[in-house]
């Protein structure tokens, strides 16, 4: 066990290699640089000469590194990596590091939020569907989570803003806490630290500004054909038979299908616990949620190249650390792939 | 009965011997039809997978269900062990009804077992055999926990398998062991009734015969009545006293396995026996489906 987490480990350094190697040069490669919106002519309050502008300019990009050859600034952002520095933001001025570890607890705050209402809405959906197949709660469940599914993140948020925000407003439109609140630093996550903290007034404020959001993270329901058909396959497994045919009760038998139908469903779900967080961005933009997707547009918008670079870093360490906890639970849900691991 | 290989007593000296003799198992007017397409197309129509069927298979014998697949006799099978039920007719088991539409007498799951087709998709792959073989016992409440313990040792080396497999998951063995496995399973909570629904057609040719003769000597050994289902007639041949032979959930002929295999009378029959792969090349006649050749002998 412990040699095969330590060789997925290792693979999760080729991953991150990859995509470092893939961010770093793809956004140099786009139309815009930071440094022109930094150092134009009338960019500044004073007008400064062109002169003065050039050397501000070759000075600043010398302070951040983006001098040289692309390769070589590529190596020296490798081994600041290495050495823990993931550097300032550009436009902010702040250590990215910093920046992200504010806006991540957020983001997670979210995402979590989110797989809440997903699984409060699959668990039922899909059980009662495969319980009951092709009746009309398994029809109504599938056609449910097709439309959440087929509906876009961005255009569910808007309506969902629309009609509960604006016609009939119960809900805040966005935002993560109202205004004048604040939480004492514990954390980092807000909800939690405002429970621990006892600062009621915060704590429901934030849960409101999360319901909105989480709904439209969660409400495609996306566990609900996974949960389904993994249910159906062990439903029409002969060892499901074999129970019945020993004299077990029918509750028994359901809860033996429902046990191993569980791995495949863990797996799929941590799979994509990790898309899930990349898949933030949208509707952090949406209700204007200040965690890591919403900073991650930003950035783009800026060019603002250390930013970029360490945000979908962490994107991708949070995708690749799914997945290898998602394996590690299915080996330990599932004694087949365990044995598999060994070998 | 006087054809068949001598069985051998092997666990003559065990204490599996005739401590729980087979029953007889009768099959009377059996129906079963199921509903085939969708009615909101309007086009669904009940086809008859069992029609009429009636077996009797006296105690400590066994008895043959040779057809095609599709040709009902694996729902034979899940009606008799009541995981299907019919539409009509009765079950009798040692005489007790297991009639439609009636509740299922209390200790019936104990009495008849079945052996289903792959060990692979009969074995929980989450639980170890020890488990396995266990869950009848404890679900009848038939011994205490060390007693329990002792019989599934037992059991599982009365089906040909080290001790040690008692510890490992069905996947850590071969096509043959993890039948021998679900035999074990079957055989725990001692029934009377074995339905063996196609045992060895998912295994090799050569783990077969070893399977074939582990039932022949379970069956020696403690009296037990089986309803051995197959699409070969070959298999039933060497293993049963008699032979039913089904198609489109009907029984067109019945009778001595040597009989009908050398003089079938039933056109299907005499297909069915033709099909069968001939050894000697010289002796091979061209291969025709079963079906087609039914079609033209009527």
């Amino acid at each position: 066990m412990t040699k095969f987490v330590l060789k997925r480990l290792a693979h999760t350094v080729i991953v991150l290699l990859g995509v470092s190697v893939m961010v770093f040069f793809l956004i140099r490669y786009l139309p815009g640089d930071p440094l022109d919106v930094l150092f134009t002519q009338g960019s500044g309050d004073e007008v400064t000469a062109a002169d003065d502008l050039a050397e501000g300019r070759r000075r600043f990009a010398e302070g951040i590194g983006m001098v040289g050859s692309l390769p070589s600034q590529y190596l020296n952002f490798l081994s600041e990596i290495v050495q823990g520095d993931l550097g300032t933001s550009i436009f902010r001025r702040i250590p990215v590091s910093t920046l992200i570890a504010t806006t991540l607890p957020l983001t997670l705050q979210l995402a979590i939020a989110g797989q809440i209402v997903n699984i409060l809405l699959s668990l039922p959906l899909g059980i009662v569907g495969a319980l009951k197949q092709n009746s009309i709660w398994d029809r109504g469940g599938t056609a449910f989570a097709l439309i959440g599914t087929a509906m876009p993140n961005f255009w569910q948020g808007i309506m969902l803003i629309l009609i509960f925000a604006v016609w009939w407003p119960i809900l805040p439109v966005s935002g993560v806490m109202d205004l004048g609140l604040s939480v004492e630093h514990i954390t980092g996550i807000p909800i939690v630290d405002a429970f621990v903290t006892g600062n009621w007034p915060a704590f429901w404020s934030i849960i409101r500004h999360l319901i909105l959001p989480a709904i439209t993270l969660g409400a495609s329901a996306s566990l609900v054909r996974i949960l389904r058909s993994s249910l159906l396959e062990v439903k029409h497994q002969d060892f499901m038979d074999a129970y019945r045919a020993r004299g077990l009760r029918e509750r028994s038998v359901t809860s033996h299908m429902m046990r191993n139908a569980l791995p495949t469903t863990v797996v799929i779900f941590g799979i994509r616990l990790g898309a899930i967080i990349g898949g933030s961005v949208v509707v952090e933009t949406v209700f204007a949620y200040q965690g890591m997707g919403w900073l991650l547009i930003n950035a783009i918008n800026q060019r603002d190249y250390p930013l970029i670079q360490g945000i979908v870093l962490t994107f991708t360490v949070f995708t690749v650390l799914a997945n290898l906890l998602s394996d590690i639970v299915h080996g330990w849900l599932d004694p087949r792939v365990k044995v598999e691991a060994k070998t | 009965m006087s054809e068949n290989p001598p069985r051998t007593e092997l666990m003559g000296s065990s204490e599996f011997t005739n401590h729980h003799l087979g029953r007889t198992l009768e099959v009377r007017n059996l129906v079963k039809s199921f509903k085939v397409g969708s009615e909101s197309f309007g086009k669904a129509e009940r086809i008859k997978a069992v029609d009429d069927v009636s077996l009797f298979v006296p105690a400590g014998t066994t008895m043959g269900l040779v057809g095609e697949s599709g040709s009902g006799k694996s729902t034979i099978a899940r009606l008799i062990c009541r995981l299907l039920e019919p539409d009509s007719g009765q079950v009798l088991v040692d005489g007790d009804e297991v009639t439609a539409g009636t509740k299922i007498p209390k200790g019936y799951a104990r009495k008849v077992q079945i052996v289903f087709q792959d060990p692979t998709a009969s074995l929980n792959p989450r639980w170890k055999v020890r488990r396995l073989v266990a869950e009848g016992i404890r679900v009848h409440g038939l011994r205490s926990r060390s007693e329990t313990k002792e019989r599934v040792a037992e059991l599982v080396s009365l089906v040909g398998l080290p001790e040690h497999a008692l510890d490992r998951y069905p996947h850590e063995f071969s096509g043959g062991q993890r039948q021998r496995i679900a035999i074990a399973r079957a055989l725990a909570v001692e029934p009377e009734v074995l339905v063996l629904d196609e045992p060895v057609s998912a295994l090799d040719v050569s783990v077969q015969a070893q399977i074939l003769v582990l039932l022949q000597e379970l069956q020696a050994a403690s009296g037990l009545t089986y309803l051995l289902i197959a699409h070969d007639l070959a298999v039933v041949e060497r293993f049963c006293d008699e032979v039913a032979v089904i198609e489109s959930g009907r029984i067109v002929e019945a009778g001595d396995p040597e009989i009908i295999h050398s003089r079938p009378e039933h056109p299907y029959t005499k297909a069915l026996v033709e099909a069968h792969p001939v050894p000697d090349p010289h002796e091979r006649t061209m291969y025709v489906h079963a079906q087609d050749k039914a079609e033209v002998a009527e």
